[in-house]
């Protein structure tokens, strides 16, 4: 143990002096206060909302607790031991790599404190369970001890071992990792079949779920299924399947432990580590942008040209498209998918008549509008990048023309969505040309508002908040600006007409929009924001 | 220790990334307090070379670092490696980097050596900072100090003087000296000819994978290294035309 406590020295050390460090550093800034007291009340809800939820179901506490227990073991065991096989799923930053890689730290500690970086949140989690399973269930306390220990010593050694035994085998071949890897998923794939077969012969419904949680079928399955069978035996009482399970995972964890810490290994992993925290990185930076990033995936071009028409701030419009048309998809994505699936899907409910009176109709595809602006995050769109290029600031136009000019692309995608939401329905019901081109300039403006405010909070706070806060204070003047806009419209459709009411919103967003675009166009100004 | 010794020695070094042959065959030794240098243009293998040495890369052939396997632990204790890009811990100060290879490397450092360096490299009062808030020259400062604390016995520098400042490189040449008179074996890549001038004892030059040339500095008779690698990469284009036609 002594030994082992001094080859991780090094890693304790670092692990601790970046805590504190980070500690310290979040203490500093105010908002963490307001953060911490949100947490805590955020924790009283809960444990108060859940007791009684529980309490509401009627259902044997016993039987609850190993259900969500059995779920959470779901969401994290299996995926992780995929994550490993493939040699994925561990974070290493490009300072490990700088100083821990070629130390000499024993490669199998390196891989172990890439786990304890991961072990925090699930540290939590069995906190929460374990006051949980005593505060909600009303378990005997040593009861929820014995999964506390569980869940923290049993399935960290568990874990750590699968880890050191995918990531460090040096003996295994290409064919060999992809049998591994298919028995991973095969794994998955029994779980899944069981489930189905669940479905098939019962049907849908919360006590077939529970029932498929706590059949003898999910207990034999190995590793993952012994451990919930040992959840089984330690709440729910003795059958032959869960003691045979439990018995079996944990002679399976001390097999996979022994085999683990006899294993060679002198850090051939490293390369794959690299390209992984190499891929992860870029990953991250492009979704800090708001770019869609799929890890290690590289994005693939096509061949495009574009002419230029015009100079100055235009070129930057001009250079976007050509951007765009070299993508395999333009300026589509995700979002279009989405606008068109909502599209089609209020197309066909107002076909078979559910929305009703058909003067509704305008109003819920606005409703559908506001609520895919307000919920989405904003386009991945270039604008962002463009702040971050010198040549944005060098080159000689206004600061109005390149926001404008920066941002005229993210206007067409917001025309083409809109009409994406719009049309099927309009053709439909019949809606009348003038208020289906209403609605989609009104949308046009929704997304416009969304753009600009994103814009301007990132010119005045981008430096102060981080990116909760900034998409919160974003929120708030969108919901302000369309707020007065509909303010305007129900004056207006109760005074003149609908479509007078649209006009309304449209003129009113529009000259607050165009406001909080002379604002934001400052951050156009110079590279440094506010 | 033993003059002439081979420090580092790379036999046979292949490194292929899918088809594509970064280093093909690669030997070289440098011995004993001598002063290696890897010369080649942009995508040449040299950092592939040194990253395999470094132990950061999967290969075929053998790295030896005084005999030992360079991936091996007693290996590692006695060599250092300075990357081409720093890249820092972002909550850890500059001085807790240095307390980090201290307990990583397990070595005994006096107080007074890590001022010393600290002074050298213009880091005194730079010492509290976090790694988040360090330029690029002044964490590839940091990096090399983090080299030079373990006292090692072979060193490895890629592309040390790309982001420092003039004093910064005048001051990394007189440690590269300094190490080479305290008998340490320096690896250093780079394509910087001008930067190494006053430096090699030995010379590797590298294109495509392969080395192409290697020198002695006491063989050449005071010829100008610039003159020396044009010669060799020329011909070798040269080469290369005869071929193709």
């Amino acid at each position: 143990m002594r030994v082992l406590m001094d080859k991780m020295s090094a890693i304790f050390f670092l692990y601790g002096k970046t805590f504190k460090n980070r500690v310290k550093k979040a203490l500093k800034k105010p908002i963490t206060y307001v953060f911490v007291v949100l947490g805590i009340l955020y924790l009283v809800i809960i444990l108060k909302s859940f007791g009684v939820m529980f309490g509401q179901t009627g259902m044997e506490p016993e039987s609850m607790l190993t259900a969500i227990l059995t779920v959470i073991v779901f969401m994290t065991i299996p995926s992780n031991l995929i994550s490993y096989s493939k040699r994925k799923g561990l974070i290493f930053k490009q300072s490990d790599i700088h100083f821990l890689f070629p130390g000499p730290v024993s490669p199998k500690v390196i891989l172990l404190y890439a786990h304890l970086r991961t072990v925090l949140m699930s540290f939590v989690l069995s906190v929460v369970m374990t006051a949980g399973g005593v505060v909600w269930f009303h378990m005997p306390a040593w009861k929820m001890l014995v999964y506390f220990l569980f869940s923290c010593i049993v399935e960290n050694i568990l874990e750590a071992s699968m880890m050191i035994l995918c990531y460090g085998n040096e003996r295994m071949d290409k064919k060999q990792k992809g049998i591994l890897q298919a028995l991973m998923y095969a794994l998955i794939g029994i779980f899944v079949l069981l489930g189905i077969a669940a479905y098939v012969r019962e049907g849908a419904g919360f006590d077939v779920v529970l029932r498929y949680i706590h059949s003898p079928g999910i207990q034999m399955i190995p590793v993952v299924g012994w451990y919930i069978a040992f959840l089984h035996l330690l709440f729910m009482g003795p059958t032959a399947v869960n003691i045979a399970g439990s018995l079996l995972f944990f002679v399976s964890v001390a097999v996979l432990f022994v085999m683990a810490r006899r294993m060679k290994c002198t850090g051939e992993y490293y390369e794959d580590a690299i390209q992984f925290a190499e891929d992860y990185e870029i990953a991250r930076e492009k979704s800090k942008k708001g770019e869609v990033a799929v890890i290690g995936r590289k994005k693939k071009y096509i061949n495009a040209q574009v002419s230029y028409k015009g100079s100055y701030a235009k070129a930057i419009f001009y250079r976007q498209l050509l951007e765009y048309k070299k993508n395999r998809f333009f300026i589509f994505g995700l979002y279009t998918a989405i606008c068109l699936a909502l599209g089609i899907g209020m197309a066909v409910l107002a076909y078979r008549g559910d929305f009703g009176n058909e003067k509704y109709v305008p109003f819920i595809i606005l409703g559908v509008m506001a609520y895919v602006t307000f919920i989405f995050s904003s386009y991945p769109g270039k604008w962002g990048k463009e702040l971050s290029s010198p040549y944005t600031y060098l080159m000689p136009d206004s600061s109005f023309h390149k926001l404008w000019y920066a941002t005229l692309i993210e206007h067409l995608r917001a025309l083409v969505d809109g009409c994406l939401l719009t049309l099927p329905v309009a053709v439909i019901t019949g809606l009348p040309p003038v208020q289906t081109v209403l609605i989609i300039v009104i949308y046009i403006c929704m997304q416009a508002c969304k753009l600009y405010a994103e814009v301007m909070v990132e010119a005045f706070l981008g430096n102060l908040l981080g990116t909760v806060a900034k998409q919160f204070t974003r929120l708030f003047f969108e919901g302000l600006v369309i707020g007065i806009g509909i303010i305007g419209a129900v004056a207006g459709t109760l005074m003149v007409s609908v479509d007078v009411g649209f006009l309304a919103l449209i003129i009113l967003s529009a000259l607050m929009t165009a406001g909080m675009m002379a604002i934001a166009a400052v951050n156009f100004e110079k590279m440094e924001s506010w | 220790m033993e003059k002439g010794r081979k420090m580092l020695e790379i036999k046979d070094l292949t490194k292929t990334y899918g088809k594509y042959k970064a280093a093909d065959g690669v030997n070289l030794t440098v011995a004993d307090g001598e002063i290696g240098i890897l010369l080649g243009p942009n995508g040449a293998g040299k950092s592939t070379v040194i990253k395999s040495t470094a132990g950061l890369l999967r290969y075929k052939g053998k790295i030896l670092i005084n005999g030992k396997e360079a991936r091996s632990i007693d290996a590692k204790k006695i060599f250092a490696y300075v990357p081409e890009l720093p890249a820092m811990y972002e909550a850890l100060t500059v001085r807790e980097h240095i307390e980090f290879i201290i307990h990583a490397y397990h070595i005994q450092t006096e107080e007074e050596e890590i001022r010393r360096l600290f002074d050298r490299f213009e880091l005194t009062d730079k010492q509290d900072k976090l790694g988040s808030e360090l330029s690029k020259g002044m964490m590839q400062k940091v990096s090399i100090c983090c080299a030079l604390i373990i006292q090692p016995k072979v060193i490895l520098l890629d592309e040390p003087m790309v982001g420092l400042d003039p004093a910064a490189i005048k001051e990394l040449k007189q440690v590269i000296l300094e190490l080479k008179e305290a008998g340490v074996t320096v690896l250093v890549s780079t394509h910087m000819l001008e930067m190494v001038k006053e430096l090699w004892d030995v010379m590797f030059v590298m294109d495509k994978g392969h080395i192409i040339a290697s020198y002695r500095k006491s063989e050449t008779k005071e010829e100008d290294l610039e003159d020396l690698f044009f010669h060799v990469t020329e011909s070798e284009k040269e080469n290369e035309k005869a071929k193709e036609a």
